[in-house]
């Protein structure tokens, strides 16, 4: 290969460069710097082989230029914790739940510099996808298409406001199913009290263990409400979604704390533990949802709730959950078209509504 | 078998006639006596040259002929259980052969449970295991039966680009989801592994890689943390040690005894350098979990002292993955008493 003398010169000219500390980048994140730029053109051609390679999304830029003036980004202090869909003109949007905290303040940007305060409405916390309104007029609604693309389908998310359209591109790996949702864990064994429940134990790889929850602690209250009695700890937990962040007030050594617990699942172990390591960033909400198609584009947590469509540019649903390493949820048209009529009758803040069947 | 290799000798016939849009009547024909379960070779530039797409209409035509893989390979495609392990596996004949990886089916003569792409149960039995390349083979019980399979290909031909699809059962076996179906291309060919950016999670290992004709080409394996590692056994590791493998021997070491599980801390050194400085550590490696951090100087591990990024290196190595020790490094003229739990650098997936 003649090709040989100018790589040999290519990998003496930055063979410094790659030993430089930033120079061995994880190849998953995005930014561009010239080293990135120069080693990938001399070292690394295999990142151009990538689905996810700019050479291939691009060819998607059209596909989702209507989803895109629809979609916005939710900012909560300037960052982005989510995207979101615009529902009506009325500046009604809907985002996954579970990134917004309770008691922030949430911003849209609504793109060209237009950054509103958004208000929460209501959320269903089955499908974890809430509804935001914020005041502005002559916003772009979504289309919602009822098309039901086959297994293989090529499917885009686009992006609100940004110089590259597309955020990731995939296919349908599976068609729309519920996707189960195992009972929730905390993760201890505890001993009743009349202070109440003692924790006697910290189970490995649990949601209790990743918060710090130790031996000895009593658990007093979950969300501010006391769990003191009887079984109102498992029940209290049961109530909610593995996924959910809550709240736990707790007594160590006399003192109380505040505790903030993501919840687990059963199922949860060091084996689960290893392969949802490996998997990127994940959504802390990610199972346990009424019904999803599963496609296989790479996003990352902060960039669920937005409109993804086919080649065809029809918005056959939102994102909802990046789930693990070989899966990203998305909640079908059809479910939104009857869900967001509840949330929006649901007026008082914070309500929820059930699932519309 | 004999159709699988005259199916395989044909593909330059197929990428040839395709040059003339004329020809696309006498590949079906071609295709249809050759064997009914390959699909014609793609007339897509894209998927024909491992190129990528460049415009809507191509895309188009790529996903029409992707959809009919996906229809044509998720009905071969199995969940397996043997013993504690789980993980999938293809049919590649109407006999009932099923390939998988050496680390589910594990050792010759084990009965192995088979889900089918419906959720019917029907058994196997486990046969020769090739372990250094992690590949497996099972026969369904019974002769009487003949099954719907994706013939194997030939793993050789690939080249850096392919596109390529993978299904399986991640997760393990689901009621109600089918096998789960993935896109992506083939980034690197060695004689020991395809990588892919088609991603892979445990219950995937011994499902099935296929090309655009839906041949098995490759068995998921293994993955490394960054999403475009997913390493598959080459077809051809099965090709070239058929009878063997009906024969149910087992030979070799699984990957796990070697390189591809090494012992892994996660920091990045200068080397050269004459002390062992750390430049950088990966997310959630051993080294960030012990606290190690940028800037760190390394100077034992264990009792054994730390001269250069070399002999860090060294060091480690003797360690296995999994096994708890000291650490002491230097942190702005200070000491520091670290544990580190060594890692392994990729897992194994089942």
């Amino acid at each position: 290969m003649n090709r040989r003398p100018f790589l040999t010169l290519a990998i003496f000219a930055f063979s410094l460069m790659l030993a430089a500390p930033n120079g061995f980048a994880d190849q998953r994140d995005g930014a561009s710097t010239p080293t990135r730029l120069l080693r990938d053109i001399f070292f690394n051609n295999r990142r151009s082989y990538q689905r996810n390679h700019w050479t291939i999304t691009r060819a998607f830029a059209p596909v989702v230029q209507t989803a895109r003036e629809s979609t916005v980004r939710i900012l909560s202090r300037g960052r982005q914790v989510a995207l979101g869909t615009i529902v009506d003109t009325n500046g009604f949007i809907v985002t996954k739940a579970s990134q917004l905290e309770a008691d922030t303040t949430y911003e849209v940007d609504l793109g060209r510099g237009r950054k509103t305060r958004a208000r929460r409405i209501s959320e269903d916390r089955d499908y974890d996808v809430a509804l935001l309104k914020v005041n502005a007029a002559n916003l772009r609604p979504v289309t919602w298409s009822t098309v039901r693309p086959a297994v293989g389908a090529w499917l885009a998310t686009a992006d609100a406001n940004s110089d590259q359209p597309v955020i990731a591109v995939g296919v349908l790996s599976v068609a729309p199913r519920q996707i189960p949702s195992p009972p929730t864990m905390l993760g201890v064994n505890f001993n009743p009290t009349d202070k109440g429940p003692v924790v006697t134990q910290v189970r490995t790889a649990t949601a209790a263990e990743h918060a710090g929850l130790q031996v000895n602690d009593y658990i007093l209250a979950v969300d501010g409400e006391s769990v003191r009695t009887g079984n109102a700890l498992p029940e209290k937990i049961g109530s909610y979604k593995a996924g959910e962040r809550i709240q736990l007030t707790i007594e160590r050594n006399e003192i109380t704390l505040s505790l903030e617990v993501v919840l687990g699942h059963f199922g949860n172990n060091e084996q689960s533990q290893i392969m949802d390591d490996l998997g990127g960033n994940l959504s802390n909400r990610r199972i346990g949802f009424p019904l999803a198609f599963q496609h296989d584009s790479v996003l990352k947590p902060n960039q669920c709730g937005g409109p993804i469509v086919d080649l065809e540019g029809h918005v056959i649903g939102i994102n909802i959950a990046r789930s693990s390493r070989v899966a990203s949820y998305a909640i079908p048209s059809e479910v939104l078209r009857n869900l967001i009529p509840h949330l929006q009758s649901s007026l008082t803040q914070n309500a929820t509504v059930g699932a519309a069947d | 078998m004999v159709s699988h290799r005259r199916t395989h000798c044909l593909r330059p016939v197929f990428s040839r006639a395709c040059l003339a849009g004329i020809t696309c009547l006498l590949l079906s024909s071609v295709a249809a006596i050759a064997a009914d379960s390959t699909l014609p070779a793609p007339n897509v530039p894209a998927l024909r040259d491992g190129a990528a797409p460049i415009d809507i209409g191509e895309l188009l035509d790529m996903q029409r002929h992707v959809q009919a893989v996906a229809k044509r390979v998720i009905p071969t495609t199995v969940a397996l259980r043997v013993g504690q392990a789980h993980g999938s596996g293809v049919i590649i004949d109407a006999d009932g052969y099923v390939l998988t990886a050496a680390h589910v089916a594990g050792a010759p003569n084990r009965t192995a449970q088979i889900r089918l792409h419906d959720g019917r149960l029907v058994y196997g039995t486990t046969l020769g295991v090739y372990r250094t390349k992690d590949a497996g083979l099972i026969k369904i019980k019974g002769d009487d039966a003949t099954w719907q399979f994706s013939p194997m290909g030939n793993s050789a031909q690939l080249e850096g680009g392919h596109w390529c699809v993978a299904t399986g059962h991640p997760g393990g076996f689901q009621d109600g989801r089918p096998p789960v179906f993935r896109l992506g291309r083939v980034l690197k060919r060695e004689d020991d592994a395809i990588t892919t950016d088609c991603t892979l999670i445990g219950g995937d290992s011994g499902g099935p890689l296929f090309d655009m004709q839906g041949r098995v080409i490759g068995i998921h394996s293994r993955i490394g943390k960054p999403l475009v590692q997913n390493l598959h056994v080459p077809v051809n590791a099965y090709r070239t040690t058929w009878k063997r493998l009906v024969s149910g021997d087992a030979w070799g070491q699984l990957p796990g005894e070697d390189q591809a599980f090494e012992p892994f801390i996660g920091v990045h050194g200068i080397e050269g350098s004459n002390v062992a400085r750390v430049a950088s550590v990966y997310d959630n490696s051993p080294a960030q979990l012990a606290g190690i951090l940028p800037g760190d100087v390394i100077i034992r591990v264990g009792r054994q002292r730390v001269t250069t990024f070399e002999s860090l290196q060294n060091l480690i190595k003797q360690h296995q993955p999994g096994e708890v020790v000291s650490v002491k490094v230097l942190r702005d003229d200070a000491i520091m008493d670290l544990t580190l739990k060594v890692g392994k650098r990729q897992t194994r997936i089942q």
